[in-house]
């Protein structure tokens, strides 16, 4: 008997965000303490991070908001130029953390001087697109786990499809960056690749086990027996529209992606008996 | 469950299918992602971890067991993390004695699954 089991979300790997230092023992990549994962709020006084990986975000930018500022620098390469009259070396700090300096060398501040050099709004808009924080897309199949010669599987997303938002700002332009999913695009490691404009449906517990998804859902025509490993590599990239606006002005920025695989076994069903 | 990630982890395969036989969800997809970042750094971990999972608490809705709490002191002690085909160890950082907490669901074919963990720093417990 064919039974649909509760949808159960599968390996979720995210490829586009980096990866934190190589830790020794066992459990040192998956230990909560140096940056939090789904499952930590398990442990008393830890907070669910809903966030990627990366920077843990504190109370003053967990919005995506922050502003720009000016810090001075110490060590200034010797053979810069000095500018005449009193003033000092500054650079531009971007992140509450201290590692994002909006890519910019140091600049002269005359003494007194408290307006920084101008910036314009895209230059801004950049910083803010750098901030956006995109979730990586959750998969979701109906059946979950192995699936079935011929039998339709539904394809969903189980979290990832929102609009994301993050501001920057440097005295007088504030901009916000939006981020706006737009497609899905399944590879389902059969060969196929299919595209869905929406997030999918999710299989609901009642329905015909044999029915197809009405808007997301691929049919496996082999097993993957025959596959390196016995199983489908199978990737889920989400495509997501980026536009700016602020300070009067608006524009777009080339799309940006998230990404998650996993590895999905797809068996012959000698006999399909539905409920 | 960390018996599966040991076998996995000693050739850092984020695709073994055993893995989802005793994970599902979150826990699974930490687990699965953890292999695979170690396998793109050429890092593989060898050894085993040794556990203590005691249950502390059952949820019966209906009568019927569906959640399992488990409170696990794990020692990683001897469970370390290589640079691949070497002896040489990826640094210094040694394991240790780790409070693990674990949420265990009973699935709906009938099979129980880790679904949530989380694990704190050595000296935990």
């Amino acid at each position: 008997m064919l039974t649909r089991r509760a949808v159960l979300a599968v390996s979720c790997l995210v490829l586009v965000h980096g990866a934190p230092a190589s830790a020794d023992p066992g459990w040192g990549t998956i230990d909560c303490s140096p940056q939090p994962h789904a499952g930590c709020e398990l442990a008393a006084g830890i907070t669910a991070s809903t966030q990627t990986p990366g920077i843990a975000p504190t109370p003053d930018t967990a919005a995506g908001e922050f502003e720009c500022r000016y810090v001075p620098v110490d060590n200034v390469d010797p053979g810069t130029p000095h500018p005449e009259g009193p003033g000092g070396w500054f650079r531009l700090l971007c992140s509450a953390e201290g590692k994002d300096t909006a890519s910019r060398p140091p600049v002269w501040l005359p003494a007194g001087q408290q307006a920084p050099p101008a910036f314009t709004p895209e230059q801004v808009a950049q910083i803010a697109r750098n901030r956006l924080r995109l979730p990586d897309p959750g998969i979701a199949l109906s059946p979950p786990g192995e699936q079935l010669v011929n039998l339709p599987t539904w394809l969903w997303l189980r979290n990832g499809w929102r609009s994301i938002r993050a501001t920057a700002s440097v005295p007088g332009i504030a901009v916000t960056a939006v981020a706006e999913p737009v497609a899905v695009v399944w590879s389902t490691g059969d060969g196929a690749t299919i595209t869905c404009s929406g997030p999918g449906t999710p299989f609901a517990a009642g329905r015909d086990p044999k029915s197809a998804s009405p808007d997301c859902g691929h049919v496996y025509r082999g097993p993957s027996s025959s596959q390196p490993g016995g199983v489908y590599r199978f990737s889920t990239t989400v495509r997501w529209n980026i536009r700016w606006s602020g300070a009067g002005q608006s524009g777009v920025f080339p799309d940006l992606t998230t990404t998650s695989s996993t590895a999905l076994r797809v068996i012959e069903s000698q006999a399909l008996n539905s409920r | 469950m960390w018996r599966e990630m040991a076998a996995a982890a000693e050739s850092s395969n984020w695709q073994a299918p055993e893995l989802a036989r005793y994970a599902a969800g979150d826990a699974l997809s930490v687990i699965t992602r953890s292999l695979h970042e170690d396998n793109d750094k050429g890092v593989v971990t060898k050894g085993r971890p040794t556990n203590d999972p005691k249950v502390t608490n059952v949820d019966r809705p209906e009568g019927i067991p569906t959640v399992v709490m488990i409170r696990d002191c794990g020692d990683d002690a001897t469970w370390l993390k290589y640079r691949k085909g070497t002896d040489q160890l990826v640094d210094d950082e040694a394991g240790g004695r780790r409070s693990i907490i674990a949420e265990v669901k009973a699935q709906a074919d009938g099979s129980w699954r880790v679904t949530r963990f989380a694990v704190q720093g050595v000296g935990s417990c």
